[in-house]
């Protein structure tokens, strides 16, 4: 009798560790495109005291695919009515370092929305009258020196209406440099 | 691989103790000829009821069917990217015996499986003017054959538990997936 049991218990452990290594059931879809020039900085020719430069992001809820003729509807395959970018304002001390500035409240909102953590998000809000994303805010230089801005070429959509289905646009942005970053001088 | 070595080896040390046991049933055991099984370990452990009718041609040979239905809650990922749902499952299958004793024995099974489901696809679809992407469910019936190695021993002359393991992989469209690994832990009744 107790090979029987000893056969029980051995077969069940068998059986479990092998259950413990089936993979998990949770499958996302996601997919990324590429699109040109989602992002832009609205640049000035020079800077000085408490101009605003702006940052605007307005592209429609259709763009082309790689590989395809017919554009893609963003907005139908992720049901997201928020797509989100990062950006950021650093400022450069007196010794060569990049400080990071919080913007905060001081940002002026015309379009979508922003939020501020680590960075500041750009939050492009769907509009159906247009079937765009639209976002357009302005930092306000309110310091003088040299600054950069650095923006993140990727978007996010947001999950605002509980959609499973990912689509990620990697972006061009005009005036930055390879790293992101648009360099200018407040006088 | 070691998983699979030390099941070899945990199966071989028991017959090697069961050759040990006492024959006295043994002709009431093989005058039985049909047994019917059912898989508690799918029913407790699983939402799936696998019933399986299990024909004796000899003392060596047996032969017999497997039906397997799956509850509306269980889901087998076994393909990459792929959410596959399997409805039910048919499993003939040819038994051999490779050891003397008739109460308790190890055997090798050669089976094939034939499953109908269906399975969730990431597509990129159109609605006529613009495309999009969204899960699609499309039906699927395939056929897998593989080999198995199970325990089987029986507690009176009627009542036996049965324990396998096996592998098998698709006969077409197998792009998607390796192997199929199978579990039993079953209970069966032997009768005339």
């Amino acid at each position: 009798m107790k090979t029987i049991y000893k056969s029980i218990f051995g077969f069940l452990s068998i059986a479990l560790f092998f259950n413990c290594s089936e993979p998990e059931d949770i499958y996302m879809g996601s997919k990324n495109i590429k699109a040109s020039n989602l992002i832009q900085i609205e640049t000035l020719p020079s800077y000085k005291l408490n101009d605003i430069i702006y940052i605007n992001s307005s592209f429609s809820r259709y763009l082309p695919e790689e590989g395809y003729t017919d554009l893609l509807d963003i907005y139908k395959t992720t049901k997201s009515d928020e797509y989100t970018f990062e950006f950021i304002l650093e400022k450069k001390s007196a010794y060569d370092n990049w400080t990071p500035i919080n913007i905060g409240s001081k940002i002026v909102i015309n379009k979508g929305k922003s939020h501020a953590y680590n960075s500041s998000i750009g939050v492009c809000v769907f509009n159906p009258e247009t079937n765009k994303y639209e976002f357009r805010a302005g930092i306000p230089l309110l310091e003088t020196g040299e600054f950069r801005v650095r923006i993140a070429n990727n978007l996010y959509p947001a999950y605002t209406n509980s959609s499973y289905i990912s689509v990620y646009i990697y972006t061009t942005i005009n005036q930055v440099d390879n790293q992101g970053n648009y360099y200018f001088r407040v006088n | 691989m070691k998983k699979h070595l030390f099941l070899f080896l945990f199966l071989f040390a028991q017959a090697l103790l069961a050759q040990k046991q006492s024959v006295k049933n043994d002709s009431l055991i093989l005058s039985n000829k049909n047994e019917i099984r059912l898989d508690v370990g799918k029913l407790l452990f699983s939402n799936r009821l696998k019933v399986t009718y299990e024909r004796f041609l000899n003392k060596d040979f047996s032969c017999g069917i497997s039906g397997m239905y799956f509850g509306e809650n269980y889901t087998d990922n076994i393909f990459y990217n792929s959410n596959f749902k399997k409805r039910y499952e048919i499993e003939p299958f040819v038994r051999y015996s490779i050891s003397k004793n008739v109460q308790r024995f190890f055997y090798v099974e050669s089976y094939s499986s034939i499953c109908n489901g269906n399975y969730k696809e990431f597509k990129r679809l159109s609605d006529g003017e613009y495309a999009y992407y969204d899960w699609t469910k499309s039906n699927f019936t395939n056929v897998a054959v593989g080999f198995a190695v199970g325990y089987k021993f029986y507690l009176k002359e009627h009542f036996c538990m049965d324990f396998n393991f096996g592998l098998s992989s698709f006969v077409y469209n197998k792009k998607d997936t390796e192997s199929l690994p199978k579990f039993g832990i079953n209970v069966g009744y032997r009768f005339q």
